[in-house]
């Protein structure tokens, strides 16, 4: 078991970076959630039916854009989609410690992981 | 309004979330759509978005990397990875409602066997070959030291990985349940490792998932926005009782929750609610 004093270091300077991640993600989501709070506060939204999000919400370029603006919607998606991305860095993370350990095995594991992940972005097409 | 008491329920998912390995979408999903009407689409979003909230707000405790098992997560990640991806497409050809029922029922079982478990575990069982060979084995820290363990049953709990993988894609929830189960009952994992290394996995397998479904639109601002920060701050704080929680109590919160999850999704599932 390769369980070492430097893998719990490590761990450690791992667990620093996702807090920032973390963090600075969920400060976004609150800026843009004052905001949107702000401009939409009493109203009332009809989230009963289904409609597809505005297609400037859901591409990634466009919501980086449209927080530029100021858009309250926007800024929250864009801390949205950096929360979504801590897991896939998280597993970057750890492929690089297990490169660094020269542990070969778990290199190819994480990359089958990681692979998954680019799989799915870049065939979530639909 | 809304958005009140969406955030306090999602404190509430987030520490249950973190204490048991769960990602807290199944308490949030039948919150939205039940309780509050919310369209089935934009509740997955969420539910999503709750579990990942839930994985990274438990990995900020340092505390909780140590017990994690990360070889044996991320092993078994692939299992679930290639799930999800599946279950996304499903998505487009199956009711839902079935996999709920099935889902539940499961749920139901799995808590009864949890519970039913002697509590003195054999916990230095002699070590699989398979798991010896690809370096599953840990060790975990307890009041009285090092505690190691080793693991049984891998490609048992590949495959059960992989089915919690198709459901996470299917419902958009992270599936911690399964996991925490096929680790626990399958893998023979001590219990508090299991709902660490889960906490760990659901966070990968959910944004494989989140992903798709945010270029599909499911993931709605006003919505995400309460359920991530409310999920957050709850992980973040329930994960600095994991040490000092006995394995018991965990055990008993974890059964009742799915208890009460499971008869929520066949209830729902059988009424078309999906």
């Amino acid at each position: 078991m390769k369980t070492t004093i430097t893998e719990q270091t490590t761990s450690s300077l791992l667990s620093i970076i996702i807090r920032i991640l973390v963090f600075t993600s969920a400060a976004i989501v609150i800026t843009g959630g004052v905001l949107y709070l702000l401009k939409y506060g009493l109203l009332i939204s009809d989230y009963s039916t289904f409609h597809k999000e505005e297609s400037t919400l859901t591409n990634h370029i466009s919501v980086f854009y449209s927080a530029l603006n100021l858009n309250p919607k926007a800024i929250i998606q864009l801390g949205i989609l950096l929360l979504i991305s801590i897991p896939p860095i998280r597993v970057i993370l750890f492929q690089i410690l297990f490169l660094f350990q020269r542990d070969w095995l778990y290199s190819c594991i994480t990359f089958f992981v990681l692979s998954i992940f680019i799989f799915s972005f870049a065939g979530g097409m639909h | 309004m809304l958005t009140a008491i969406i955030s306090t329920v999602s404190v509430g998912a987030g520490i249950l979330g973190s204490l048991t390995g769960l990602g807290g979408g199944i308490i949030i999903i039948p919150l939205l759509t039940l309780v509050l009407g919310i369209d089935i689409h934009y509740a997955i979003g969420a539910s999503l978005i709750s579990v990942i909230a839930t994985s990274s707000g438990s990995a900020i405790a340092h505390s909780k990397e140590r017990f994690a098992n990360i070889r044996a997560g991320m092993f078994l990640e692939i299992a679930a990875t290639t799930g999800a991806l599946t279950g996304t497409v499903i998505t487009a050809y199956m009711a839902p409602k079935w996999a709920a029922v099935i889902f539940g029922v499961v749920l139901i079982h799995s808590a009864y066997m949890t519970i039913l478990k002697k509590s003195f575990r054999i916990i230095n069982s002699s070590p699989d070959k398979l798991a010896t060979r690809l370096h599953l084995n840990g060790e975990y820290p307890t009041e009285k030291g090092i505690c190691k363990y080793n693991l049984q049953s891998v490609p048992g709990g590949f495959f059960v990985m992989f089915v919690a993988g198709i459901l996470s894609g299917l419902l958009g929830i992270g599936s911690g349940a399964l996991k925490v189960i096929g680790m626990d009952q399958m893998m023979k994992i001590p219990f508090k490792v299991s709902t660490a290394t889960s906490n760990f996995m659901i966070g990968i397998t959910a944004a494989v998932s989140a992903g798709i479904y945010l270029k599909r639109g499911y993931i709605d601002p006003g919505i995400a926005m309460p359920v991530m920060l409310g999920v957050l701050t709850g992980a973040i704080f329930g994960t600095r009782y994991l040490r000092k929680a006995g394995t018991k109590t965990l055990r008993i919160i974890f059964s009742g929750t799915i208890v009460i999850m499971g008869i929520q999704m066949i209830f729902k599932g059988l009424t078309g609610k999906f």
